[in-house]
């Protein structure tokens, strides 16, 4: 996106040259995007008149004012018609997967549950077959309150982001699948401290559920799209995709030297979790390392060149000449 | 070891909670704080990181648990009702979630300590704020108060919102009912406890016999089966008192749970949990009518422990309610403390129970509170609107202070609403005497002597022969007096009555001070033994605790009586100070909007979205609100259809399925028995129901104003 205001990209110039990782994270990512509509891109830049300061004044707009008003509401301005160009265009089968990492922390202590019954429960229900220790109907009851949990959350209603199921079979094979898939979803806040864990729950549905729950809301015209970054709070954790992929591209924590673990990545209209969404419980142990060594600056810089290489497009992310830091 | 280990990545936010520890909280509950890597994770799930794993005495996590207690103590001031829907309802509610959820994320002790002691007042603020499923402030609330207990002082909260539990409009509010009584501390057999069997048992005695139910009952039941795994024969000891009793051996709970569980249909060898047998019972109150008094006081006391023992076990509190009320009343003369802890016992089970509201305030009368025992009623009045006891009651209470026309209007009601209390009836008349109307007096007493119905009742008789004894016609008050004896016999009413007669000029004076007297028909009033005196101070002193949010009440309730008698000025000036005070206090605002209706467009802008409580929207409703509102409140309340399509008739005219639904409630409908015969009524003699009929607003005004969920607070502490 290339500012129409001197202001903001006088803001967006400084910010890319910032000496903070994260600070010229931020203000690529926003002369990056490539799906933001010109409407769309219109009506954020006029309202963000008079917040371009310095970076913390447009970050606190775009969190106070615009977050609120135009994302943290029943049907995001995301599946709206005002942004059809971010839209997913290629045709998706109802049957094809779609899978999600959701933190338990909150639904286990609602639940009473702890991840290791939680597993046992599931097991039990995915096996179908008479538990010594669990009736089957008493385990899925378990799980719909574990369901009913993540369903109540009030962050819920926010664009969800979601991958899709193949290729991460051999990813879930590991025993250590939670860190692995962590990482290859490039979700640097599910970090734990030494000998921390985050239980997780691998949510995986079709495309079919999603768009069923889109029909009862009607303003929502594109409930499946390629994310954006004006879809959520700024992060350094994500780069939008070039105009050329269907989809975003998720940034893997693990370095990606040769491409190979991305994964195709869309934001999705809320849809209320049921028991056979439950796919796949566990605990992610390991800190993010690579946060420290190489960094972010560095885990950008090859998943940017990844980007090129997809789309063939060795223009996309490069900044106009003289916004790099010097 | 990786660098992480030891070396944490910088954080800016952290460094600025050191220093500014309010404001930096307050940014990030609300979203605006940037702390990376956490860009994309929730208020919460970043304290969590930042927190979680730090030590309980680290300085970082014991200024965070003081912070956090002072936020979440300044949330209920920190916006006008107009300034949260301007900030937005949903994001307020979010960020009040979040921010709950850290507390017993964390572990965080002094948060904790904070909502138990603070929770029925929280729980009275949230009650409207559920936005919806998401959006569930309420909910967000109880499930914070079930898991950050450390003492048993909610136990009855938890019982109390299982059976609320029941109702569709409350169903979300069962899950975090029984965590509380799962996680109730030092019960037998923590988690599959017998209060959690209890407050299951009290949730599924008001589920109909409908798919819906069904599924929801067994779910839960299912689901805590699965929690905590139990043998069969736990289960059984634990459910079976529940399957002998009585009271829920026709819902259709039990049937569902039988059906399903086998073992649950077969008997326990262990002694099931019981009542005390009806002998035992009897013999007590033959004691107390032989005249024992300080003697029989403990095993009373021990009866009622077991009927309570009883409730907690089976969730059915029948007995023991209905036991303490009777007692209660038998001993009330000379033991009013013990009569007080017994009736606030008796509503901490069953908080729509019109003998336990009367017999509290009666205690407190006779404990010389009469201020206490006057909220108290005002609170019974709104809660009950059809009971003409306790609006009897108060309209003696306000007599005493001179209130006369606010007492009249209240009598009057009772009189409409329960036309065969003959003790209305007589309070009516004298009131009416002693207000110089001694014709219309005389004329309601003598409609009333006529009616056979009453001829079997010496209060009509008793207070007419005095009034014409007063009037210095004798002769009739002589003949009167023969009826009386002829009647119900000679007794120390009609040896007054013949007293007076005999007494010629002195006997008027006299009939002149007992019709002056408060109580004209009660039980002469008897000194307090000396082992009442204790208890006696014990429940004052908890009533004077808890008197804060029922004399509010009681001010609004005097408010809409105030519109009621033609005294707007004075009622909007109480409404007004209320407000001052606490302009999110919902009562006042209702009744403020009830009365006056340009204040209707206010109350529904401020709570439009918030589907909590259905009084704001019913007292906001004019014409003006949108045919998708009134569906809305449809769907959300499905049990107060009826109240919700009557609300649209009189309001802004109901449509034509609106207006066949309540016919169909106004003929078959439950609940709300009194004002469905009104209307039946009313119908009846104009051929519809018109709504500029003056009756009927007021009835609705009254339907409204006992729909306002005022909390458990009014009903103060258990012992």
């Amino acid at each position: 996106m290339t500012p129409a205001f001197k202001d903001l990209e006088e803001l967006l110039r400084s910010t890319c040259r910032s000496g903070d990782p994260n600070l010229a994270a931020y203000g690529e990512n926003y002369l990056f995007e490539e799906r933001v509509s010109g409407p769309r891109q219109g009506a954020y830049e006029s309202a963000q008149q008079g917040n371009s300061a310095d970076f913390a004044a447009w970050d606190r707009w775009h969190r106070d004012q615009y977050l609120p008003r135009a994302i943290h509401r029943a049907v995001p301005e995301t599946f709206t018609g005002i942004n059809a160009e971010a839209a997913h265009s290629s045709a998706l089968g109802e049957d094809q997967w779609l899978v999600r990492v959701e933190n338990l922390r909150y639904a286990l202590g609602e639940n009473g549950l702890t991840i290791d019954r939680l597993h046992e429960l599931l097991t039990a229900v995915q096996d179908g077959r008479r538990d010594p220790k669990y009736d089957l109907l008493d385990a899925e009851a378990s799980l719909e309150g574990v369901c009913e949990s993540l369903n109540r959350n009030p962050y819920a209603v926010r664009p969800r982001f979601a991958g899709f199921y193949q290729g991460l079979e051999d990813t879930l094979a590991a025993p250590d699948w939670p860190d692995l898939v962590r990482d290859r979803f490039g979700l640097a806040h599910f970090n734990p401290a030494p000998k921390e864990i985050i239980p997780v729950a691998l949510m995986r549905y079709p495309v079919r559920d999603v768009l069923a729950a889109a029909r009862k809301a009607a303003d929502a015209v594109h409930p499946i799209c390629v994310p954006t970054v004006l879809d959520h709070e700024f992060t350094s954790y994500f780069v939008p995709a070039p105009r050329q992929l269907p989809y975003g591209r998720t940034l893997q924590l693990a370095g990606d030297p040769d491409c190979e673990y991305k994964i195709a990545e869309v934001l999705h209209l809320r849809l209320a979790y049921r028991v056979e969404h439950l796919f796949r419980v566990g605990v992610v142990t390991r800190p993010v390392d690579t946060l420290v060594t190489p960094g972010l600056a560095r885990l950008r810089a090859d998943h940017i060149f990844c980007l090129q290489y997809e789309s063939d497009r060795n223009d996309f992310g490069a900044l106009p000449p003289g916004w790099s830091k010097p | 070891m990786s660098l992480s280990a030891t070396k944490p990545l910088p954080n800016d936010w952290l460094e600025r909670f050191r220093a500014e520890p309010q404001p930096a909280l307050d940014d990030l509950l609300r979203g605006l704080a940037r702390v990376p890597p956490y860009e994309r994770a929730t208020p919460s799930d970043i304290l969590d990181r930042l927190f979680g794993v730090l030590a309980a005495d680290d300085p970082d996590r014991q200024r965070l648990d003081s912070t956090l207690c002072d936020w979440l103590a300044g949330r209920r001031t920190c916006m006008t009702p107009d300034e949260r829907a301007a900030y937005g309802l949903s994001r307020f509610v979010t960020e009040t979630m979040d921010a709950l959820s850290a507390v017993w994320l964390l572990q965080l002790p002094r948060s904790g300590a904070w909502i138990q002691d603070h929770y029925l007042e929280l729980d009275q603020w949230a009650a409207p704020l559920r936005l919806s499923e998401s959006w569930d402030l309420p909910r967000a609330l109880a499930q914070a108060g079930a898991l950050t207990q450390v003492d048993q002082r909610l136990q009855f909260y938890w019982l109390r919102l299982c059976k609320e539990a029941a109702q569709p409009s409350r169903r979300a509010m069962i899950d975090p009912a029984l965590n509380g009584l799962s996680r109730l501390p030092d019960t037998a057999g923590q988690g599959a406890s017998p209060q959690l069997i209890a407050g299951l048992a009290r949730f599924g005695a008001e589920l109909e016999s409908n798919p819906r139910d069904q599924r929801d009952f067994l779910r839960r039941w299912r689901a805590l089966k699965a929690r905590f795994p139990r043998t069969g024969r736990v289960w059984q000891e634990l459910w079976q008192g529940v399957l002998k009793n009585r009271q829920f051996q026709d819902r259709p709970f039990v049937a569902w749970l039988t059906e399903t569980e086998a073992v649950l249909r077969t008997e326990s060898r262990a002694r099931p949990v019981s009542l005390p047998s009806k002998q035992q019972i009897d013999a007590l109150f033959q004691r107390l009518q032989r005249g024992e008094r300080e003697s029989v006081l403990p095993y009373i006391q021990k009866m009622l422990d077991g009927c309570e023992h009883y409730a907690q076990g089976t969730g059915d509190a029948h007995f023991f309610v209905r036991s303490a009320c009777n007692l209660g009343k038998d001993v009330l003369a000379w033991a009013p403390g013990h009569a007080l802890v017994w009736a606030r016992d008796a509503l901490s089970w069953s908080p729509a129970n019109g003998y336990a509201w009367d017999l509290r305030a009666r205690a407190l009368r006779s404990l010389r509170r009469p201020d206490l025992a006057q909220a108290v009623y005002w609170e019974a009045v709104r809660r009950l609107p059809t009971n003409a006891v306790v609006r009897t009651q108060l309209a003696l209470l306000l007599i005493d202070q001179g209130r006369e026309p606010e007492a009249e209007a209240l009598l009057r009601e009772a009189h409409e609403r329960d036309p065969s209390s003959a003790h209305v009836r007589a309070e009516l008349a004298r009131l009416l005497a002693r207000t110089g109307r001694e014709t219309e007096a005389e004329a309601l007493l003598r409609r009333t002597l006529d009616l056979c119905e009453f001829s079997r009742n010496p209060i009509v008789l008793y207070t007419f022969a005095l009034l014409l004894v007063a009037w210095g016609r004798v002769e009739e008050a002589g003949k009167l007096r023969d009826l009386y004896v002829r009647r119900f016999g000679a007794n120390q009413w009609s040896e007054t009555l013949s007293g007076m007669i005999a007494a010629g000029a002195e006997g008027r004076t006299e009939a002149l001070y007992h019709l002056a007297k408060r109580d004209l028909h009660g039980e002469p009033a008897d000194h307090p033994i000396a082992a009442d005196a204790k208890p006696a101070d014990w429940a004052v002193a908890r009533e004077e605790q808890a008197a804060a949010p029922l004399r509010r009440a009681a001010g609004a309730s005097q408010a809409d009586l105030l519109f009621r008698v033609n005294d707007p000025v004075s009622a909007e000036r109480n409404l007004a100070d209320l407000l001052a005070d606490d302009p999110d206090d919902l009562y006042p605002q209702i009744v403020w909007a009830l009365h006056v209706p340009e204040r209707r467009p206010l109350l529904a802008e401020r709570y439009r979205e918030a589907l909590g409580t259905l009084s704001p929207h019913l007292a906001g409703a004019d014409q003006t609100t949108p045919a998708a509102h009134w569906e809305l409140l449809g769907e959300t309340f499905p049990e107060r259809m009826g109240l919700i399509d009557l609300t649209r008739l009189l309001r802004a005219g109901a449509d034509e399925a609106a207006a066949a639904r309540l016919e169909y409630w106004i003929v078959g409908g439950q609940g709300d028995d009194y004002l469905r015969a009104r209307l039946l009524a009313q119908r009846g003699r104009d051929g519809r129901i018109d709504p500029g009929n003056q009756e009927l607003q007021a009835l609705l005004t009254d339907a409204i104003r006992a729909e306002v969920d005022l909390g458990d607070r009014v009903l103060g502490e258990a012992a």
